[in-house]
């Protein structure tokens, strides 16, 4: 499925090269083109959008206004010729911030960090990995070899991390679930919540605030859950 | 050199400069016929504000040449959107105070807006009656657009530079209702 971008700004000569950008990647379709911030919300209720280019300073209102204002904002990328805003489009959450002149160099940066953050699983790449990873889990003095698909969950406490295979075991290792986070693919396990690391293969069910993996239910954490919702919905 | 550059920073705004830079950018990936002049234009006016216009009085063709390299790059910002007039009589001789005259037309560009009979444009005129030059600036503005704040600034430093130079010589009146604002300005040619 393609991503489908918004290209919002006032000036047409800026759309013309991010239109010409998003034509040298694939995988990409702009659904929409529009020179300010208004008819750029009318949009956002209309089409379904994936990715938001959007310019600041424009007439009536301006970029970062419309971030403020509306509810559900897709993923950002902010484009502007103000040096100036940077760290107020941090706050509001967005993907990154493009200075102008956009070089295609850093806009495909910017393009392949939403990818990282949002599509994780894009089909080609779930092709190319191997069928069996192996975990190695420090436990009890030595290294155990799972294989990431016996793993349906892991649950942390403090320093402690318990990983519930697929046969119903339990295994218990010493780690903190960041550090064990940093040695799983991420194309397979997804971090939902501060305690809670889940195999995206085990997921039977799911909505904006828990995941279920059979019948247990896990929490999603609230600064997870676009992450954690975003996946889910794309694979 | 600092001098330079603080020249550069009041009069191309760097908002101005890198949306340009951007501008060009576009046009040069699709290997439009309009880059090489827009690159020209850019550096004309770089020239202008850095090399040009340090003295007290410059050339009045010079000042008109910056005012129209930096309309058409303004065109190119905003496309069919706005409405750009520019009507300058073939003035080969006289000076003025440098960069007067073109703060009143980035003072326009940068206020310009859909004003409720939904028109927007900026139209400029510039014409000699002997030794007396007449500069008019209309432009349309946004119907919300009612604090003149910022406004304000941009014309108070105006002010402020033409009776430094011009003293009592200068004639300089705006107004502003009903969704147009002008300028006019009328000073003795040097």
């Amino acid at each position: 499925m393609k991503v489908k971008c918004l290209l919002v700004d006032d000036e047409p000569l800026a759309i013309q090269l991010l239109e010409n950008h998003l034509s040298n990647l694939e995988g990409f379709e702009i659904v929409g083109t529009c020179n300010n911030a208004i008819r750029a919300a009318e949009i956002l209720r209309e089409v379904k959008v994936d990715l938001l280019f959007l310019d600041i300073r424009m007439p009536k209102m301006t970029g970062l206004d419309l971030l403020r204002m509306t509810k559900v904002v897709p993923p950002v990328i902010i484009t502007t010729a103000f040096r100036a805003h940077a760290m107020e489009g941090y706050e509001l959450d967005i993907v990154d911030y493009l200075l102008k002149p956009i070089t295609f160099d850093r806009f495909f940066k910017a393009v392949e960090k939403y990818l990282r953050l949002y599509r994780t699983l894009p089909v080609d790449k779930a092709a190319m990995a191997p069928s069996i990873t192996i975990v190695n889990i420090k436990s009890g003095g030595k290294y155990l070899r799972l294989s990431a698909e016996d793993i349906r969950y892991i649950e942390s406490f403090r320093d402690q991390i318990v990983i519930h295979t697929k046969d119903g075991g339990l295994i218990s290792a010493k780690y903190k679930i960041s550090d064990i986070e940093k040695e799983l693919d991420g194309n397979i396990f997804l971090r939902i919540h501060r305690s809670y690391i889940v195999n995206i293969k085990a997921i039977t069910a799911f909505n904006n605030y828990s995941v279920s993996v059979d019948t247990t239910e896990l929490p999603v954490g609230a600064s997870y859950r676009d992450f954690v919702f975003n996946i889910l919905k794309n694979c | 050199m600092e001098i330079e550059l603080a020249a550069l920073k009041s009069q191309l705004n760097p908002h101005f400069l890198f949306n340009t830079l951007n501008n060009i950018y576009s046009l040069s990936i699709t290997n439009s016929p309009s880059t090489s002049e827009a690159i020209a234009g850019l550096s004309a006016m770089l020239d202008h504000v850095l090399y040009r216009s340090h003295d007290r009085f410059v050339p009045l063709q010079q000042e008109i040449n910056f005012i129209r390299n930096y309309v058409s790059l303004e065109e190119l910002r905003y496309g069919e959107e706005l409405d750009v007039k520019l009507v300058a009589d073939d003035i080969t001789t006289g000076a003025v105070a440098p960069l007067i005259l073109p703060s009143l037309v980035e003072n326009a560009f940068k206020h310009v807006g859909v004003n409720s009979q939904n028109q927007q444009f900026v139209k400029i005129k510039l014409s000699r009656q002997q030794q007396q030059l007449k500069f008019l600036v209309v432009n349309t503005y946004a119907a919300h657009e009612h604090g003149d704040n910022e406004n304000g600034i941009g014309l108070k430093n105006i002010r402020q530079q033409l009776s430094l130079i011009y003293q009592q010589n200068y004639n300089f009146q705006t107004v502003k209702q009903e969704g147009i604002f002008v300028a006019q300005l009328e000073i003795d040619i040097i």
